[in-house]
């Protein structure tokens, strides 16, 4: 695409060339064989059309030179418009004074010559007007909307097709050529003042663009004057100044420098405040683009006070930042030495000025009281802005000046706002760092979750003769209910179902040590009053004080049928005997792991063992059920449970698991309850 | 859960109110231990409108068991109700606290 258009431009330079020297070719004639004999009549329409050519190519190729270009320097369009008239001005004023010196001489007096000359110079006011008007459309329409585009192009197909006019011959001055153009004109002049561009230059630029612009008007005075002197003396085939598209451009281009100039000229006393919001508003788009790029905290503190610095013009400052408990977390010192940071606040503090949630200025720091230490310092004006989030402070910015009464409102407020940003960047720093690390937290607990998963066994079928099965959910990932089985031999299974006391983590671990003990001690074959003894004495020395466990173990000997048990302050378990056809609570004596850590445990726990038949269930369980609450805080209780075992005994394990499960949770309406909740069922078969 | 306590001659009166669980049973813990260091030896507990306690809750009574010893400290739980009592009894707590129904009786036992 680039490359046609520049092979378009490369065209139109060498078609206008062309038209150009055909022109001086047949005028030349037209003029020699005038001079031949002076009552040759020839059609005038070639040069006419030559020269009309000529100015749409010229014009095309600067439209297309000129509308390419992508910077928004607006001095430096101005200089190419003044640079370029500048040479052609200057050639064309050479010309002048050439012609003037060799006025006298016959040789140069040669009208052919003059001519020649003559048609120099309309290329060059021709480069001259093309160049302006095409940068003056770019300044134009620079920032435009739909209306200035369209006016624009109306405007220039009118300017264009104003060539035509070289054909006719008319009085640029006459009523009816006035009242026609008129239009054209005020589409110009209103055109003219789109000056957009104006407001982005700073004071300096402003006063270039207004030299630039003045010398732009003299040199196109210079070519309307030197056209009109040329009309007045000379014998011209082709006469500028009667040219209505030449006229109309030059009218262009001194509007534009009319109307630039007056706005350059009122917006002169404006331009500093205008620079200064400016640059507020790039500091604001900094301050949120380092939010916005996960910048480092760091980056915002040095962003912050630097931003404050400048726009205040302060001597001086610091940023402290504090954490949530408030200690420091960031202290930047700019111009100012920490002795010196020390005596200001030590001075403050002496003061009883503290920093609260509103800004503190001090117009003379050292018009205080105490503040003899700090006399040699050159700082009088104290600025303190506190930054907040939601009311937490997060740090504190404080700003100096040498001069008393040194900020005024205005400075407060920008300074005010620019702590909000910062303080908004900060706090989100903070809530992203921590959700990362919630989301760490959040890991870790589902891998204990697992591992906790692990410790569970992993099979419950041991023996032909037992069915068994359990159920295990915790209210958080981990928790401190614990099951567990044990083949001490062929024919002998040990059983144990446990809670921790409280929740959670710590739960967690206690129940892991419970396991351990478990799994070490049930190969010993003790009894189960002995093993809870030890496990007792084991767990003394390592529960936290206020910390117990329950536990209840069975043993199970198959070969001759007996089941031997002790309860260490858990839950009793339920037990159908099918001899009986009824249901019973083994509540021996027990008293809870860890709630006596001596020896005298021994005589709060007592073992118990009974021979079992085939058909007879054991369940044993966890508080978790019992206490598991339904609509209206009402207890799921033992009289639900223990029903359900009665109506159920001569299901098979799992499906009476299913059952009980199904009934439970339709009781409390969720199967999210408060408390981890299990419970293990063994049946004889 | 709302915990007051009360001087009453020479007892010291903790009355429970609602549910004692792993949250609340800070509170407990810090009025007992307070009382413990302040130099109460006559504690009793009013559990009359205790309404449901945690194993975390019953750790803390059971935490101070071996200081009450040591302290000569006698602590009297009364006006528990069926369900509270008999969480305690599961635990066989009832068997290392002193567990009676009323005030009265949990004063003359304390005096005893």
């Amino acid at each position: 695409m680039k490359v046609s258009i520049q092979n378009y431009y490369r065209a139109y330079i060498t078609l206008s060339l062309v038209c150009w020297l055909f022109l001086v070719f047949i005028d030349s004639y037209y003029i020699y064989a005038l001079s031949e004999d002076p009552t040759v009549a020839f059609p005038r329409y070639l040069s006419y059309v030559l020269i009309s050519f000529f100015f749409l190519f010229v014009f095309l190729s600067f439209k297309i030179n000129i509308g390419s270009r992508k910077t928004t320097n607006f001095i430096e369009y101005l200089w190419q418009v003044f640079s370029i008239g500048a040479y052609t001005i200057l050639v064309s004023l050479f010309i002048k004074f050439f012609l003037y010196i060799t006025d006298e001489t016959p040789f140069f007096s040669n009208p052919i010559l003059t001519n020649l000359f003559y048609h120099l110079n309309i290329a060059l006011v021709a480069i001259f007007l093309a160049n302006a008007f095409y940068v003056f459309k770019k300044m134009i329409l620079y920032q435009k909307s739909k209306r200035t585009d369209i006016a624009w192009d109306i405007f220039e197909i009118f300017v264009i097709l104003s060539i035509i006019t070289n054909f006719i011959e008319v009085d640029v001055f006459s009523a009816t050529f006035l009242l026609a153009s008129s239009p054209l004109l005020i589409l110009g002049f209103l055109l003219s003042f789109n000056l957009k561009w104006v407001a982005f230059l700073n004071y300096k630029q402003k006063w270039q663009s207004i030299l630039l612009i003045l010398l732009i008007t003299l040199i196109s005075s210079t070519f309307l004057e030197q056209i009109y002197s040329q009309h007045l003396n000379d014998l011209l085939v082709i006469n500028l100044a009667e040219s209505t598209f030449t006229l109309a451009v030059f009218a262009f281009i001194l509007l534009n420098c009319f109307s630039g100039l007056l706005v350059l000229f009122f917006n002169l006393p404006t331009s500093s405040v205008f620079e200064q919001k400016f640059g507020e508003i790039m500091m604001f788009q900094r301050l949120s683009q380092s939010m916005q790029i996960g910048n480092k905290e760091d980056e915002v503190y040095e962003l912050l006070i630097n931003s404050s610095l400048n726009t205040v013009v302060a001597d001086a400052g610091w940023l402290e930042v504090v954490d949530e408990k408030g200690n420091f977390t960031a202290f930047i010192n700019k111009q100012v030495n920490e002795i010196d940071v020390f005596e200001i606040k030590k001075v403050l503090r002496k003061n009883n000025i503290s920093i609260g949630n509103d800004p503190n200025y001090i117009k003379n720091i050292k018009a205080l009281k105490h503040s003899e230490r700090i006399a040699d310092i050159s700082y009088k004006s104290v600025l303190i802005i506190p930054l907040l989030s939601h009311n937490t402070k997060l740090g504190t910015l404080v700003l100096l000046k040498n001069m008393g009464d040194g900020f005024d409102k205005e400075m407060v407020d920008i300074i005010y706002s620019f702590v909000t940003q910062a303080s908004i960047a900060i706090k989100n720093f903070r809530l992203i760092s921590e959700a990362v690390e919630n989301e760490r937290i959040k890991e870790e607990m589902k891998i204990a979750k697992d591992v906790q998963k692990n410790l569970l066994p992993e099979t419950l079928i041991v023996h032909p003769r037992l069915e068994m099965t359990a159920f295990y959910k915790t209210a958080t990932e981990v928790g401190g209910d614990y099951y567990d089985i044990y083949p001490i031999s062929d024919n002998k299974i040990a059983i144990v179902m446990g809670d921790v006391s409280g929740k959670g983590t710590s739960a967690a671990f206690n129940m892991a040590q419970m396991k351990g003990i478990f799994q070490s001690m049930i190969q010993l074959n003790i009894s189960t009053d002995d093993f809870m003894f030890y496990a007792n004495k084991a767990l003394s020395r390592s529960l936290e004080k206020n910390s117990f466990i329950t536990l209840a173990i069975f043993t199970i000997d198959l070969e001759n049928k007996i089941l031997e048990h002790a309860r260490a302050g858990h839950c009793p378990s339920l037990y159908y005997s099918t001899a009986e056809n009824k249901i019973a609570y083994l509540n021996n004596k027990g008293l809870g792991l860890g709630m006596i850590r001596n020896d005298s445990y021994r005589k709060h726990i007592e073992k118990e063992s009974f021979k079992y038949s085939t058909g007879d269930v054991l369940i044993l369980y966890t508080d978790g059920i019992v206490e598991a609450k339904g609509p209206g805080e009402e207890e799921f209780g033992f009289e639900k449970f223990e029903n359900l075992l009665y109506l159920h005994h001569h299901l098979s394990a799992k499906q009476l698991s299913d059952r009980i499960l199904e009934t439970l949770y339709s009781f409390t309406g969720t199967r999210d309850l408060a408390d981890d909740h299990t419970f293990l069922i063994v049946k004889f078969v | 859960m709302k915990l007051t306590s009360e001087k009453e001659n020479d007892y010291f009166i903790i009355s429970i109110e609602g549910d004692l669980d792993a949250s609340s049973c800070i509170n407990l813990d810090k009025i007992i231990s307070e009382a413990v260091s302040n130099g109460e030896k006559k504690i009793m507990v009013d559990c009359s409108r205790l309404s449901y306690i945690s194993s975390a809750g019953l750790g803390v009574f059971m935490s101070y068991l071996q200081d009450f010893e040591a302290n000569k400290v006698s602590m009297v739980l009364f006006g528990l109700s069926e369900k509270v009592q008999n969480v305690f009894q599961i635990l066989g707590l009832d068997q290392l606290l002193k567990i009676v129904n009323t005030k009265e009786e949990a004063k003359s036992l304390i005096n005893a």
